[in-house]
């Protein structure tokens, strides 16, 4: 339907121990001193000090930030540029999960255009090039390090920030596998999940085209079958390197895409209850898949044999339904609730929580139309608590 | 509500939008910024090492020869507005048409009338030339028109052209428009300096005229006190006077005329007569009184005071000739006044002779004609071949107090008493002079009986 379409990626290396490439790729984007940031689960594991001897390897000077959390805060980013500016780094190294590289891309924009993180919320509000951004993943699943988005919360207003613009698509993704042994069971299994529901909602997506749609079919055909293995062994880097080729594939996808009423959904709860958002993702993903069927079954059915289930003879319809029931099972096989536990959550903030959601960029790639009763009821779906369904 | 969503899904994936390179920008910007370090550059050489007292050509020149490094710019001319008249003053590369003034129907008058800058293509074959600027001669496709503004006051116009087509930016137009600003100021400046230079001269000579004229009133205290005196004694020796004239006279009568002392007698009383006349004067001159006029033949006022001083004059060799108009009119007049200024006018001929090896001689005519404002007047000329006057002192030699001659034989006051005399009597004294030829001084009386 869509006459032109855009493909927008960074350059991409890929493969066991792609990580001693750091130090060359920045020279090759032209930095003298880089920021580094990261968080301090991933500096524990020294993945930063091995990029930065690859740094120093190559001549050059890095100042290294790492007070970064997890769904990372407007006064980070503040923090982050004041540390950049005082610094006089001109290039920005992110290592480690979706938020210490959300963070950098908020760091990158303040560093070139100004202003407060506020200010860019939306599409494309970024008018000047951000400096040099070179990114090392260390989870299987944000797809960060491929993506024009940055999600940052707006403390004050408990509201995750989606900012969308071609500039935040990094200049180099430096993907090794090998750093995905130190993630434990859990954040392995939540961040799988993650790249699923970007490889589903993107694959859906109002705005797929053939080449989004390549990279999100292989993305879930590699996380349905590696995702249980690479949760279940830590040193098995087969699956390791298919997650990474997954998670990805899915940014690829989602980046150029977008997303859909999950991710929507997911950035509100994150935002309001500091939830972890590979799992919030995770118990979502079944309950919109199923409002979504209606819209695209065709695509669910093709999902269901991506997922590896066995849809000959069956209806267009039946094959569709297994889709969703298989991400249901392997989310249970990886201990994923399918309620999202919270105390008690009034009317009013649910309501609240879908008005927010329904402004959120996301939500205009959902292919069913979705009305602030629609999220009303998604969301007092799964967080209708103390009803274990079997 | 379809469209919309269409187009805000083409925004989410973004065909408008592209990855900007900070590299490529950080270039253009470099770019951007040399330039315009140039552009201040250039500004701030205007602002500091242009001199007040730099002429506008040299001032063009200063910004013409960095110009071309920071906007297209084959050609830089700058145009002032004085009074109702659009002048080009200066130009770069320099030109034989300075000075010359914009007719009224040139399209640089429409941009001092909007008084905003504007860009003019030249268009060759449509007739858009414009013919007051080299355009032909350079030519030039593009020209920045910017009015040169002194709070809110227009004094100029700045030109900018090059052969380059369309090739001004609105970047170009800032500048152009802050060099204008600047080179308005500084034109300015150059005009208020004139102007103190001006002033400072007008006061200076204001000054020089003060002390002069303090030192004159000085003298003239002085000379009053004198006169005063002189007159005390002039009237002191007028009764003595009257009797050796009188007894003299007395002596006489009974005396034969063939008498020896007979002559000595006469003797006495001629020279008693020329005392006591000269007393007179000195009384007349000291008391300042209104002078009697009446009908005055000007033969007559020739023939007295000759009388008076011709002997003094031929004993200097010179000889005196008269060419007197046989019916000249009277003129209303004060004969005293008017002998007064004669015998001056004398003796400065016979001073001017002085030293003079050729045949010396003064020329007296008297005669009727007619003076600029068409009355009939007349004349009395006295014309020497003496030293003459030089051209620096001529305009000099009616001022009290000015004088060629040495401290004991002039004060200065001779032509500037006469010139007084004159215009007392509604006239004037005319001068001329050729350095090494001789001077004739001419005293002009009116006939008429108005006298304004």
């Amino acid at each position: 339907m869509r006459m032109i379409s855009k493909f927008v990626a960074p350059e991409i290396i890929f493969g066991l121990g792609a990580l001693s490439q750091v130090g060359e790729s920045a020279l090759r984007l032209g930095a003298t001193k880089l920021f580094v940031i990261s968080d301090p689960g991933v500096v524990a594991n020294r993945w930063v000090d091995r990029a930065i001897d690859r740094l120093k390897e190559a001549g050059l000077s890095f100042e290294v930030w790492f007070e970064v959390t997890s769904n990372p805060k407007d006064y980070e980013v503040i923090e982050g540029v004041k540390r950049y500016q005082d610094t006089g780094c001109d290039a920005i190294l992110a290592v480690g999960g979706g938020s210490p590289i959300d963070v950098a891309k908020a760091v990158a924009i303040l560093a070139t255009n100004g202003g407060v993180i506020q200010d860019y919320e939306g599409v494309n509000k970024i008018t000047r090039p951000l400096p040099p951004l070179l990114v090392v993943p260390t989870t299987a699943g944000s797809g960060s390090e491929v993506t024009q988005f940055a999600i940052i919360v707006d403390t004050r207003r408990k509201v995750k920030m989606t900012i969308i613009s071609k500039s935040l698509v990094p200049d180099i993704a430096i993907i090794d596998p090998v750093v995905l042994q130190t993630k434990d069971a859990r954040l392995t299994a939540a961040t799988g999940l993650d790249a699923l529901s970007h490889a589903i909602e993107s694959f859906v997506s109002l705005a797929a085209t053939p080449l989004t749609d390549v990279n999100a079919l292989n993305a879930i055909r590699l996380v349905a079958r590696y995702l249980r293995p690479s949760v279940a062994c830590r040193s098995n880097l087969e699956a390791k390197s298919a997650m990474a080729m997954a998670a990805l594939q899915a940014g690829l996808a989602f980046s150029n895409a977008i997303l859909g009423a999950t991710h929507a959904m997911a950035h509100q709860l994150d935002a309001q209850l500091d939830l972890h958002h590979g799992e919030t993702n995770a118990i979502l993903l079944p309950y919109v898949m199923e409002f979504n069927m209606i819209a695209c079954v065709e695509k669910f059915a093709r999902i269901a044999e991506a997922m590896g289930e066995n849809i000959a003879g069956l209806s267009t319809w039946e094959a569709a339904e297994r889709a969703i029931q298989a991400v249901r099972r392997l989310a249970r096989d990886l201990d994923i609730p399918d309620k999202i536990t919270v105390g008690n959550l009034s009317e009013e903030r649910i309501n609240n929580l879908a008005q927010n959601a329904l402004k959120d960029a996301c939500i205009i790639t959902n292919p069913r139309d979705v009305t602030e009763r629609d999220l009303h009821n998604l969301f007092a779906l799964t967080l209708k608590r103390g009803i274990q369904v079997d | 509500m379809i469209d919309d969503k269409a187009r805000l899904i083409e925004n989410l994936t973004g065909v408008r939008s592209s990855k900007l390179n900070y590299y490529v920008e950080l270039k253009k910007r470099n770019r951007e910024i040399v330039i315009q370090n140039r552009r201040l550059e250039i500004i701030h050489q205007l602002s500091r090492d242009i001199n007040i007292d730099m002429s506008l050509e040299m001032i063009v020149q200063r910004v013409y020869e960095n110009l071309p490094l920071v906007i297209p710019c084959d050609f830089l001319g700058l145009i002032t507005l004085e009074g109702s008249e659009l002048r080009l003053v200066a130009t770069q590369p320099p030109l034989p048409c300075n000075g010359l003034v914009v007719p009224r129907n040139s399209v640089l008058w429409e941009t001092i009338r909007k008084q905003q800058e504007q860009v003019y293509l030249c268009v060759a074959g449509d007739g858009k030339l414009l013919e007051e600027l080299p355009v032909r001669q350079f030519e030039l496709n593009c020209l920045i028109l910017d009015p040169l503004k002194v709070k809110q006051n227009i004094i100029g116009m700045l030109v900018i052209g090059t052969r380059e087509k369309n090739i001004y930016s609105q970047n170009d137009l800032t500048f152009a428009r802050q060099l204008a600003d600047q080179l308005a100021i500084c034109v300015q400046n150059r005009r208020l300096y004139e102007e103190v230079v001006q002033a400072k001269r007008e006061w200076e000579e204001a000054f020089r005229a003060r002390v002069q004229m303090q030192a004159q009133l000085i003298q003239s205290a002085k000379l009053a006190a004198i006169g005063e005196m002189a007159a005390g004694v002039a009237h002191e020796l007028n009764s003595p006077m009257t009797v050796i004239i009188g007894n003299a006279q007395m002596l006489q009568r009974e005396l034969e005329p063939e008498h020896p002392a007979s002559q000595l007698l006469k003797d006495i009383v001629t020279c008693g007569l020329r005392c006591k006349k000269i007393i007179q004067n000195l009384l007349t001159f000291a008391r300042q009184e209104p002078p009697v006029v009446a009908p005055t033949d000007l033969n007559e006022v020739v023939e007295r005071v000759l009388s008076l001083v011709k002997y003094q004059i031929n004993r200097n060799g010179i000889n005196v000739c008269t060419d007197l108009a046989p019916d000249l009119p009277r003129v209303a007049a004060n004969g005293q006044q008017l002998d007064q200024v004669l015998i001056n006018l004398l003796l400065n001929a016979r001073d001017a002779l002085e030293g003079v090896e050729r045949e010396r001689y003064i020329h007296i005519r008297t005669g009727v004609r007619r003076d600029e404002n068409g009355r009939r007047c007349a004349v009395v000329t006295v014309q020497d071949n003496g030293q003459g006057i030089s051209p620096e002192n001529m305009s000099r030699v009616f001022d009290p107090f000015f004088t060629t001659k040495e401290a004991s034989r002039g004060t200065g006051l001779g032509l500037s008493v006469s010139l007084g005399i004159a215009r007392a009597h509604g006239g004037t004294i005319e001068v001329e002079s050729r350095p090494g030829e001789g001077s004739t001084f001419t005293l002009v009386l009116p006939l008429e009986e108005d006298r304004s």
